[in-house]
Formats: structure tokens, sequence, C-alpha cells
């Protein structure tokens, strides 16, 4: 059922690729029977490439069917054909076992593979043919496959290597397990012995390759053993060490440098392997610095001071310095640099600081710079210090450092270094900087603010079009009082757009609270006017937390003085269409009726910041009640306005008796939450407002505004 | 897949055989080796560099580098010397005398007073080479892509931590301005979050083409030059072509554009591990036989981003014939060398950046000499670029394997999947190893 329903498939996609590539004529009928897998095979083997490479699409999806057929084709001569036939072949190994529901688990296709390339080892195939076999073995043979007919091709000169490569590749323990046999064999030729002993390196995984190891290291051919030196580094095994470092430190002195050298690389690689185990730390700097002492070139010398450093703590600091004062000092300063830049962790970094001193310049300069991109806190700060204090080139690779590190002070820190040094070149700081402020830009608002001044000096500095329109978006998403110059002209070329009020806003209240009076007016003013009606309430918001200077108020149109009259009865289900349909009567003479007793007017000065009026402060905490407020507007000419409202509860308004507004709802009061357009007349102006009360809180507050938000000529009189 | 069994290869390889001959250090590890790390640069020094691989990218850092005031020429080594003696005849012109020229890289890495070589050969030795060079106490420059495999990428890592040395990827656009704007806007938000990117080139030209067999030209050391590749017999079509075999370079254009555009992608989302990986593609206009497929779409998870690799024809995604995009909530990103068009609701604006001048960057030259000097982790760090490379490996994995590969990139492993796991690594020929 299964091979004639992908048959089938296969014959589809045939019959619709054939179709594409003869583009008008249709397919005749007789396709759809004869186009089976012996007929894809052909076509596969054929000399029409493009028909070779529609086969090669469907082959594989007969799946274990189509392998016999291609084997035949791995043998080919004509390299098209054959290595189509491999591609296949890979395919079909790689394919998962069939599903089924019920727990059956059936035979991957690669089974398949397998058998059949098992077959072409053992019945004496052409070269060609096993070394391409050979060729697609790493990617077939499982690990309970024998890989016998592969090692015995060890024995054949001209196919060891292809052997010895897919046996490597497998990596199967059998595999491995015969290629170290075959190495170990001392009655074979020692050519072929290390040849085989080098296909073993890479392979740690393999539980017996500390065993195999110690063997082949104790070989009596200098190949084999170094390669067996190189083994035993991959098992870090403690008991393994003293073997190792003697076969290192005893070779004959007619070995050549370079076959020495893998055994020192070897006793490097392993101790690395147990200080990055753990458990035994204490061993591994104590063998590094061994080494350090013992070895026969300032290369593994390099291997033992990176090791101390990489792996050690600040007890390595000592070392490290103490190779400045050898003799081949010039060579190991290197790695006593980068092995000071390795170490980790606070107390390594103050050892370091401790002998700051006796550093060589270039030293110093390297340290703060990696410091400042990635030490920790103790290191990070010292750069921060240096970064400030140090002289020129010292100071210059520490901010460096730390505008690599997205360091939160590095903007600062480099303003103040560019301040000070007018001759420094802007070039190559420009890029580092635009990274750095696309990556603080995202953080809290320290991080944001240093984003901002670096941009700023990006706007200031910068001399290419592009950076300077992206440093003035950073700069408006987060508006900084050092920025005011550049803000402000950007306002005035009415580029505000892209600025949040609300920062704009919080920037102006800073600078007010901060003495800057001026300037913080003229920005708030500035970003007042520029504002959109439904940002005033933010900016305002963002003013009252800076602390509102009493010349905003003014600017603001905060009316501050009202007389009022309450608490007045009042039902909910009333709402404004009872006692409040019509405006309330005012005679501020008149003692009324309240919900508690009588009431009479009352003169209210003292608002807050943006003119609220706490109703239950001077009325008193009542629920289910409502209070009358009432102000004069003068102004010189008739004015269309807004007058912009936030109550707790709900709010209705007269102008000059004519009801303007109602919104009759349950809230808190914020700034600005009605915006109610009016039209005033030249002269005096009645404004009424009732307030209502549910529960909780209870109050209202009113400013006017011309119809953008901006300041309004006006008086209010008593 | 290696190429072997005519009769041709048959042939030359007995004789190989035949000279390689049995003494007591034959087909011993060799390293080259000085003996002695390099000398600290003072601050009047000139890093003394050689140039090992003198084809095409070898001419053009030889050029630059000659051109470079921070360093100076010391050597050029190939293995062939047809073309290592007219690259010399131009040093001749450009520095008004001859330097050195070696045809064995050991020779270059036993000179003590070379303080760092720029590996500029086929990928199959950019591992090797790099490792020896680090073990010779030298610093390296190499080209992308740094391996053909994870464990061999891992490897080179290993070896510039344990000695110390400076180890720098010709992935030149981690020092190229455009590169840096363009990702300092995606980093900084200005297309929002990044959800999906892609890097896209034509279609995969490298193909294995059929080959004539001949002696090496005199002067090659055709063994050499295969090093730990399996062996194979000469033609002039490997030898140029290298690119489209899998034993020298794993992907053709995947690999040889895919690294630098992939490097780009991860560097703007800020990630260097896929979760998973899974490829298509095929050679549709025949070539069926061909490691290189021209057509591939390959899908690379990351958290929170999915990206993809597109090659085909005609692929001039955004008006850009190689590149990368990114697509953020708020807009998308195009880049490729000369210039970035950025696309979000207030309008498109192509902002476009220095000519391209040549591969060989001289401000990536000078990172990696400023580095030399400071032992700080340059641009295009070893590490990095080996997360790029592997990116690019593992998507030719999985079009050899097919399937969904989920990937462990702490471990450096494939989850749950042995015989993927086994495409990780490969064998050296002897005696060359790890
Ligand atoms: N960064 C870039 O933009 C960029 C651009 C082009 C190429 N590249 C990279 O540069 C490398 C070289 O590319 P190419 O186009 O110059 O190739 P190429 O084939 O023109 O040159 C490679 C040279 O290396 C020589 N060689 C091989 N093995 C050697 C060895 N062991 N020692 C010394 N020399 C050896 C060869 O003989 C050849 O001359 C590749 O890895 C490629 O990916 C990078």
């Amino acid at each position: 059922m299964r091979k004639v329903a992908i048959a089938f498939v296969a014959a589809a996609c045939w019959v619709m690729a054939a179709a594409a590539l003869e583009g008008a004529s249709l397919p005749a009928e007789g396709d759809r029977i004869t186009v089976t897998l012996d007929v894809l095979l052909d076509r596969l083997a054929g000399a029409d490439d493009q028909v070779r490479a529609q086969a090669r699409q469907i082959i594989p999806r007969y799946g274990a069917d189509a392998v016999p057929g291609l084997v035949k084709l791995l043998a080919r001569e004509e390299a098209p054909v054959w290595r189509t036939a491999f591609i296949c072949l890979r395919d079909i190994a790689h394919q998962p076992a069939p599903v089924t529901m019920d727990q059956r688990v059936a035979a991957p296709p690669r089974v398949a593979v397998q058998r059949a390339l098992a077959g072409v080892f053992l019945e004496n195939a052409s070269e060609a043919l096993v070394r391409r076999a050979l060729d697609l073995m790493p990617q077939v043979w499982a690990e309970g496959d024998d890989p016998a007919p592969v090692v015995a091709l060890l024995d054949r000169p001209e196919l060891r290597e292809a052997a010895l490569r897919a046996l490597n590749e497998t990596a199967t323990p059998m595999c491995l397990d015969a290629v170290a046999r075959f190495a170990e064999d001392t009655s074979r030729d020692p050519v072929a012995r290390r040849e085989a002993a080098m296909a073993l390196i890479g392979l740690s995984g393999w539980s017996e390759a500390s065993a195999r190891a110690r063997r082949l290291l104790a070989d009596p051919d200098p190949g084999v053993a170094a390669v067996g030196a190189r083994l035993l580094a991959e098992s870090g095994e403690p008991a393994d060490w003293s073997a190792l470092r003697s076969a290192a430190g005893s070779l004959p002195p007619d070995i050549p440098d370079s076959l020495r050298f893998e055994f020192w690389d070897a006793c490097l690689r392993f101790v690395d392997r147990a200080a990055r185990a753990g458990g035994q730390w204490e061993l591994a700097m104590a063998w590094y610095r061994d080494i350090l002492a013992s070895a026969p070139d300032t290369v593994t010398a390099s291997g033992a001071v990176m090791g101390l450093a990489r792996f050690g703590d600040e007890t390595a600091v000592p070392d490290l310095l103490a190779v400045l004062d050898r003799p081949d000092a010039e060579q190991l300063a290197n790695p006593a640099l980068s092995g000071l830049l390795a170490l980790r962790g606070r107390a390594a970094g103050r050892a370091i600081v401790d002998r700051w001193e006796q550093l060589p310049e270039d030293f110093r300069a390297a340290i703060v710079e990696h410091w400042g991109t990635s030490g920790g806190d103790f290191e990070a700060e010292w750069a921060n210090d240096r970064a400030r204090n140090a002289d020129r080139p010292v100071r210059r690779a520490a901010v460096r450092g730390m505008v690599k590190g997205s360091r939160t002070a590095a903007a600062e820190c480099l303003a103040a270094y560019l301040d000070a040094f007018p001759d420094e070149p802007f070039d190559a700081w420009e890029l580092p900087l635009r990274r750095y402020a696309a990556e603080m830009v995202w953080g809290d608002e320290a991080m944001k603010r240093a984003a901002a001044l670096a941009a700023l000096q990006l706007v200031r500095r910068s001399k290419d079009e592009e950076t300077v329109f992206e440093a003035m978006r950073w700069l408006k998403a987060y508006p900084v009082p050092e920025a005011l110059d550049v803000l402000k002209a950007e306002i005035r070329s009415g580029g505000l757009s892209g600025v949040p009020t609300d920062a704009l806003a919080a920037l102006a209240a800073t600078m007010i609270r901060d003495g800057d009076r001026e300037n913080g007016l003229a920005l708030a003013r500035e970003a007042l006017a520029g504002a959109s009606p439904e940002n005033s309430g933010k900016i305002l918001t963002a003013l009252t937390a800076g602390g509102i200077a009493p010349e905003l108020t003014e600017l603001l149109g905060v009316i501050r003085s009202w007389q009022v009259l309450g608490p007045l009865p009042w039902q909910i289900s009333a709402g404004f269409s009872g006692a409040f349909a019509e405006e309330p009567q005012i005679d501020f003479s008149a003692e009324v009726d309240g919900s508690g007793g009588k009431v009479t007017w009352k003169s209210v000065k003292e608002t807050g910041p943006l003119g609220e009026v706490n109703l239950a402060g001077v009325l008193g905490m009542v629920e289910g009640a409502a209070a009358v407020a009432v102000c004069r507007i003068v102004v010189p000419d008739p004015a269309k306005a807004v007058l912009r409202c936030g109550s707790d509860d709900g709010i209705k308004v007269w102008v000059n008796g004519k009801a303007v507004f109602e919104n009759d709802c349950d809230r808190g009061m914020a700034p600005d939450q009605d915006l109610i357009p009016v039209e005033l007349n030249a002269g005096e102006n009645r404004l009424t407002v009732v307030v209502t009360q549910r529960a909780g809180g209870w109050g209202f507050q009113a400013r006017l505004t011309d119809e953008q938000g901006g300041p309004l000529q006006f008086s209010v009189v008593p | 897949m290696t190429d072997s069994g005519t009769a041709g290869h048959r042939i030359s390889r007995r004789r190989f055989l035949a000279t390689a001959g049995a003494g007591l250090f034959a087909i011993l590890p060799n390293r080259g080796h000085a003996g002695q790390a390099a000398r600290r640069i003072g601050p009047n020094d000139r890093v003394r560099v050689v140039v090992i691989g003198n084809g095409g990218m070898g001419t053009r850092h030889t050029e630059a580098l000659c051109a470079n005031p921070q360093c100076e020429l010391v050597g050029l080594c190939d293995v062939a010397k047809g073309r290592s003696m007219p690259l010399l005849e131009k040093v001749k012109t450009w520095l008004g005398q001859p330097v050195p020229v070696y045809q064995d890289f050991r020779e270059v890495l036993a000179r003590p007073d070379v303080d760092a070589v720029f590996v500029v050969t086929p990928d199959h030795w950019h591992p090797l080479l790099t490792i020896m060079a680090c073990q010779a106490g030298k610093d390296v420059y190499v080209e992308k892509p740094v391996c053909t495999t994870v464990e061999e990428g891992r490897a080179m890592v290993e070896a510039a931590r344990r000695y110390g040395r400076v180890v720098q990827v010709g992935t030149q656009q981690r020092s190229i301005p455009v590169f840096q704007k363009a990702i300092s806007l995606v980093r900084g938000g200005r297309i929002g979050q990044v959800t999906h990117a892609t890097a896209w080139v034509g279609v995969n030209g490298w193909q294995v083409r059929q080959e004539n067999y001949t002696d090496p030209p005199k002067g090659l050391d055709w063994n050499l030059w295969l090093g730990p590749a399996p062996w194979a017999p000469f033609s002039m079509e490997r030898y140029m072509d290298w690119m489209g075999w899998h034993d020298y370079a794993r992907g053709g254009q995947l690999t040889n554009w895919g690294i630098h555009l992939v490097d780009v992608l991860q560097w703007g989302i800020g990630q260097d591990r896929p979760l998973s990986v899974q490829a298509l593609g095929g050679s549709y206009r025949g070539n069926a036989g061909q490691d290189n497929y021209e057509t591939i779409e390959a899908v690379l998870e990351y958290a929170g981003v999915t990206a993809t690799w597109e090659q085909r024809h005609s692929n001039t995604h955004g008006g850009k014939g190689y590149g990368i995009a990114f697509y953020g909530t708020d807009g998308a990103l195009f880049v490729d060398r000369g210039s970035f068009v950025v696309e979000t609701a207030d309008g498109r604006r192509e902002w476009v950046g220095e000519p391209e001048k040549s591969w060989a960057y001289p401000p990536h030259h000078d990172n990696f000499f400023e580095c030399i000097r400071t032992r700080n982790r340059p641009a295009a760090d070893i590490e990095q670029g080996f997360r790029s490379t592997s990116a690019v490996l593992l998507a030719g994995i999985a079009l050899k394997t097919g399937g969904k590969l989920r990937w462990d990139g702490d471990r450096e492993q494939f989850i749950g999947n042995a015989q993927a796991d086994r495409l990780l690594r490969r064998a050296y020929r002897a005696p060359w190893h790890l």
C-alpha cells in the first residue's frame, strides 16, 4: 500500500515537473504509469542534467527501497551520476523512521543504507566505490553497527587515510577501539601507527580515552607518544599529571622542537581542563607555576601565564608581574598584559590597583580600557575614577572602555574629557558613541540620561548629517538640561514634535526648581505653546511634580479665587437634571438650606498650583451633595478660549448664564480632564460651576487658555 | 563528499606516497615553532606582519598593509610560488624593496621577529593556521569563514585564549561605518522591536566542475595546499574553484557571503546562538550532484526573532542584490556595504555610506593593530567570528540532514541528534591535527 502511494505521489510530482519543463506540452498519459523507481534511477543515471535534477528530488522519497539501485549508481564513473546518487543516499540516511500511532518503531531508512554499504566493504568492490562508501559511513553507522569491514581496510595503504577518516568521524566506541588497537600494535609500520594514533585526537567523550592515551604515551615511537600526550591532555585527571609532565620533561635533546612543543602544549591543555573542571583548582595553579618555571620556551610560558590568569585569582598577580623582570620579559609582556586583563574578581582587581604605580603606562591604559569595557563593579569604578583623574592617555583609554562597556557614567566622562582636551579629534569617538547611545536608550532613567548626553555630544560635534539626525531623535526622547540650547533651537524651528511633552515639562520644572527660572519658564512657555491639548495635562502634571513657580501660574491661566456655596442637597439619581438643570441663583449675601443645615457663600483664595480647590476641606466631608462655585473673568476683547477643568466627581459649567458643559461622572480629579470651548465677551463674564459629590474626595480645578492651549490674557475679579 | 577514484587520482596518489618516505620523523605532528612568543610592540614600533595565502584576497590585504604606517610587511607566503612571486613584484613597487617569500608557512611561524600573520588561504586551512600561529606566539588576522566545522572554531577560540593571542576575523563589516550606523538604529529602537531578520544573496554559483587531472604546476606544493583535507589529485579546477568543494569550504556562497551577512544579522539582534535551524534547497537546473545547492532557504530561530538566509536567482530584495533586512514593530531597515534604508511610518530614508573601497578595509586592520598593543578584544574577535560562522555552518548541516535541528549553543551540540552531531567535526589528515 505504502509503496503504491509513494509511487503515485512521485509520479504526480514528476508529471508536474515534466509539464513545467516542457512548457506547453502536457505529459502523455503513459508517463503516469511508466514513471517508477527504476525509471527514475535511469533518469538519474542518464545524460540529461535537468532530468537528473528532478529525479534527484524525487528518488529519496522512496526511502529504503531506493537504496540498492542508488548504491549501484554510486559505483559509476561519471561524476554527475555517482555524486547525485551519493546525495540521495545521504538524504535517505537522514530520514526519520516512519511514524506509526501504535508505538511500533519501524527501522529508519538509515539501516538499509548501512547494510548496503557494509556489503560494499565486504565484497571487494572497486576502490572508487569503497572511498565513496567510506565518505558516507559517518552519516550511516550507528553505535551498534560493526565497523570491522572498514577496520580491515586499514591494512590497505591506499585506503588507510580514507578509512581512518571514516572511523574518526563515525567515532563509535567500536570504531575508536579498533583504531587504538592498530596504533598500539608495535609490530606495524610506525608511520601507519602514527597516522592511526592521530585519528583519535579530539574524541574525548570516549570512555576508554584515558586508558588508551596512557598506553600510547608510553610508546617507544616519539610520534605515537606525542599523540598519547595529546590524548591524555583531554583527560585532565590528576592521577595522569605526573606521567604527562615527566614525559614532557624528559624528552631526548635531539627531538625536533616542534615535537617537544606537542608535549608541552599537551601539558597546558591538561591543566586547563583540570582547572576548568573545578575541584582541583589548587593543584592546577601549582601545575601552571611549575610549567612557567620550567617551560622550554616563551610560548609555553605564555600558556602558563594565561592559565594562571584565566583560571586564577589575586594570588596570580605577583606571578604575572614577576615575568616582567625575567630576561625574556619582552616576549612575556604580551601574555602578562593579556593575563592581567583576563583575571576576574574584585580581589584580583584590588591586587592590581595596589601595584598600579609599578605598571608601565601602556599597561595601565590597556587595563582601564578593558575594565571600563567589561570589568566587574570594582574594576569599573576604578576605570571611572581614572576616566576623570588620570593623565591623558590613561584617561582617554578609560573613557573609551567605559563607552564600549555602556557604562552609565561614560557620557559624562567623555564630555569632561572632550572639554579638557579641545584638540581631541572627534571622529574616533563618533561611532562608538552612537553605539553607546543606542544601547543606553533602552535602560532606566539614569541610562536614558546618559544616552541623551551622548546624543548631545553627537549633535554638537558630529559633521555627519545622518548621525546628527538620529542623535537629535534620542535627545528629544530624553531632553536633558544640558541640551537646552539645542532643544530651544529645535523648538523654534518647529521641531518639537518628537519630544515627549511631559519630558520637556519635567525639564522645565527641574530648571525652575534648580534656580534657572528664566530658561525654565521660557522652555515651559514654548512647550505649552506647542503642546497639543491632550498633552497639556501631562505637561501640567510634570510641572506640578517639579513645583510650579508663581510666574507659571499666571502663564497657565490658573483660576485661583472663587466664591463657593455648599454642601447643597443632591442625589445621584438626579444628575444635572433636577436642582441643577438651570444655573443656580447667585446671591452672595443669601443664606441657603444646605444638606446639613443653613449654608452661606465662602470666599476661596487658597488653591493648589493648578487651581485645585479641595471642596471637602472647605465645605466638610459629606456624601450625596453638590457645591456651586462662581468667579468673574475680565477680558479686554471678545475671545474664544478653552476652559480646562478637572473634577471629583461630576461637573457642570455655565458661562454668562448659558450652560456650556456637563459631565455627570464618578471620578478622581486630575488636571485638565475636560477641555471646554467657551466664548467670552469683552469686559466681565460670569463663570458658574457645580461640582457633585458622590463619595470620597471632592474638588475641582479650572484654568483658562487660548484655543491652542497657550496663555490667554485675563483677570479674575473677586 | 570527497572526490576520488579516477584513474588520474590513483596514479598521482601512488607517486605522492612514494615520495613521502617513511623516515623516523615522517608524518609527525609538526607545527612550526619559533620557540618564542612575539615581542611587545613599543609605541614607536610597527607591527611586523606576513601575509599567508597570496591569492585574490591576500593580494588585497598586502596592498593595504603596505600602505599602513602601523605595520611593516616582512614576508609573503603561499604554497604556490606562482601566486607569491607576482605579488612580490607588486610589493617591490609599493615598498621600494622586496620581502622574503616562503612556500611553507612553518618557516614563517618559526621566525621570531614576526609579530602577526594574516591567514588568507582557502577556508580549510583557517583553523589550523590560526591555531598554529597562536602556538607560535603570534597574533592573527584570519579571513572568514573562520572554520569549516564547529569543533575547529571552538579550538581556535581556545588556542587564542590559551596563548593569550589577539585574533581578529575578516568580517570587516564590524568596522565599516554604514553597518555601525545601521546597527545602532536597529539596537536603538528606530524600527521598534525586531522580530524578523533576513540576509540574502544571489544564487549559489560555487560548484564542483568537471576536473582535468594533471601534475600540479611547478612551484605548487599541492600536498601542503590540501593540508588537513582529504588527499585528492591535483586539478586546476579544484585549485581555483575550491569554494565548490565541501572539503575546503562548507557551503560556497552560504559560507562565503553567508558569514558576512549573518554576522551583521546576529549583531543587529544581539544574539549569536540560534535555538534551532532548518533548511531546504536544491540545484534544480541540473548539477544535481553538487553539495552546494543553488537555491537555499534556511530558517534560524533565535529568542524572539525568526531569521532567514535566502539564496536564489534574481535576488534583489529591497532593491539590493545582497544584504540584510531587519523587520520590527515600527518599520524595516535594509543594509548593505553601500547604504542603508530605513522604512518607518514617517517615511523612507536612504543613507549612503562611504563608497566600498577594499575588502581589506584599513580601519579593520587598524583595529587589529591597536588591539595587538592593548591586548583588548578586537572588533571582530575570534569568538564572535566563530559564532557567526557556526550559524551558517549549522544551516549547511540542516541542508544535509533535513528536518529541524535544535541547537544547544552553550554546549555546542545539537539536542537529541547524534547523527547531525557528527557533522560538527571533521577528521584531519595526518600529520595535521587540531
Ligand atoms: N573579507 C572579505 O571580504 C573576503 C573577500 C574575499 C575572500 N575572502 C576570504 O579570503 C580567503 C582567500 O580567498 P581568495 O579568494 O584569496 O582565495 P584564492 O584561492 O585566490 O587564494 C588562496 C591562496 O592561498 C594559498 N594557500 C593555500 N593553502 C596555503 C597554505 N597552507 N599556506 C600558504 N598559502 C596557502 C593558495 O595557493 C592561494 O594562492 C577565503 O577564505 C575567502 O573566504 C574574504
